[in-house]
């Protein structure tokens, strides 16, 4: 194949193109809206280059899959190990199985000003989780997990609701979290458990 | 429009898009009604997510696709100031997308298709419903072939001229939603109507999202190409005015001329 005429061919049309936008009449005032334009577009673009590098908000990106239909023979999702935990490290996991029409556990405790690791998965059909007044909001698919890094600020008492269609008892899908202030919160007396954090 | 012809194919379709549309707005109108309880008489969850997922599928499907389809054939016949090419295929399109509407429209009045429009697998509708969904979208595409020809046909009767800005961004519609409806087409062919079928025990709905995702946020840009196309040709020339973007197809086309297109 030839690049040499393909390159000539688009280096004319670049050239063809430059021509006819300088050619183009374009009024005071339109011009003076096009600038605005693109300076909103420029500002928007900005704050998303600097909140993605700079303070780090980015989508989840982490894939990971499990086998949805056997959470309860899977060590990690299995009964007891659900809820509020904490690892070998010090770090606050907390695993919730997401089902029609429930979050369980129904109710957990966490502390507030804290790094809370949440890992979320669903026992049957696709569901959302959204803590109002919280960033806390994802999407659960089934045979997936979903992992949410998050601090929740104010202490209070918070409803825990499903966001996305499960079925026709959606409507009453919900739970309740407590969260706590940092100094009066306790970690669960059976913690660590092993299995949890090296699957991660 | 040209004849009586051109105006009553695309009248069907606005037809088509407004009677459903209509029906979509009392279907808000009880859905509102059942959700704030004050009527317990009203209260199911069967019936209501019956009529959310019909709302849906008319307002974001039916109501979408027939007013484009009209809209489209709208601008082809009075922009280029030809007729609409080959008609028995464009009247072939409105009859399949009709049918697909009706097709998906028993299960969905009937309890069986309560998935909401976004299908939200792995929960399973009647295969009727996807079935009728898939015809309603292949008629779309039938629409889109048409305006690309139509396009071209322009092009080479009036070779080095721009073609009207109505018509370029028609035809840029339709090769736009030619693209981005094939994520629901593959979800629909190879997930959904396979399982729905029996053919198929499991499925993944991490993909499935992924392939509706592909479609679902392009669907509003559907619908804003005819909004845009409005306020930069209809509106000055209702106006009396005379807007200088008008002059913007030149370079556009030029870009047009230089492809392997011509």
């Amino acid at each position: 194949m030839q690049i040499e005429p393909i390159k000539q061919k688009y280096a004319l049309l670049i050239r063809d193109v430059c021509k006819q936008l300088q050619a183009i009449h374009i009024d005071q005032l339109e011009r003076k809206w096009i600038t605005i334009s693109i300076l909103v577009i420029g500002l928007f673009v900005g704050i998303i280059v600097i909140d993605a590098f700079f303070h780090g908000v980015n989508p989840p990106s982490k894939v990971e899959t499990i086998d949805s239909a056997s959470l309860h023979l899977n060590e990690e999702f299995a009964e007891d190990n659900l809820g509020v935990q904490v690892d070998d490290k010090g770090n606050i996991i907390i695993r919730m199985v997401a089902g029609r029409y429930s979050f369980f556990p129904k109710h957990i405790a966490v502390p507030a000003e804290t790094k809370l690791t949440f890992r979320w998965v669903s026992m049957d059909v696709l569901h959302g989780v959204h803590i109002p007044m919280t960033n806390m909001s994802t999407m659960i698919v089934p045979g997936y997990v979903a992992e949410i890094t998050t601090t929740f600020p104010k202490p209070g008492e918070y409803p825990v609701l499903c966001n996305e269609y499960c079925g026709l008892g959606h409507n009453h899908m919900w739970s309740n979290i407590s969260v706590i202030a940092k100094e009066d919160w306790n970690a669960p007396a059976k913690s660590p458990v092993k299995g949890g954090s090296n699957n991660e | 429009m040209n004849d009586a012809a051109e105006r009553k194919l695309a009248l069907s379709h606005l037809w088509v898009a407004f009677i459903a549309f209509i029906l979509a707005c009392f279907m808000g109108e009880y859905q509102v009604l059942e959700r704030s309880g004050l009527i317990s008489a009203l209260d199911s969850p069967n019936v209501y997510f019956a009529s959310v997922s019909t709302h849906g599928v008319l307002m974001a499907f039916v109501l979408t696709f027939f007013f484009i389809m009209g809209f489209g054939y709208y601008i082809a016949t009075t922009s280029l100031k030809q007729p609409v090419w080959n008609k028995p295929l464009a009247w072939g399109g409105f009859w399949l997308a009709l049918v697909g509407v009706v097709m998906a429209a028993i299960p969905l009045l009937t309890g069986k298709a309560s998935v909401l429009y976004t299908f939200y697998p792995p929960m399973v509708a009647h295969a009727a419903f996807y079935i009728g969904a898939t015809l309603l979208v292949v008629g779309s595409w039938v629409w889109c072939a048409i305006m690309l020809v139509m396009f071209v046909q322009w092009k080479k009767e009036n070779p080095g001229k721009p073609v009207p800005l109505a018509m370029f961004a028609t035809a840029m519609n339709a090769l736009l939603w030619l693209w981005t409806s094939a994520g629901v087409a593959l979800e629909v062919l190879f997930q959904l109507i396979p399982l729905s079928l029996g053919w198929m025990d499991t499925v993944d709905p991490g993909l499935s999202r992924t392939l509706f995702a592909w479609t679902l946020h392009p669907i509003v840009y559907f619908w804003l190409i005819p909004a845009y196309t409005a306020f930069y040709v209809f509106v000055p020339k209702q106006a009396g005015g005379f807007c200088s973007v008008m002059n913007w197809p030149d370079w556009h086309l030029s870009y047009w001329q230089c492809s392997p297109c011509r």
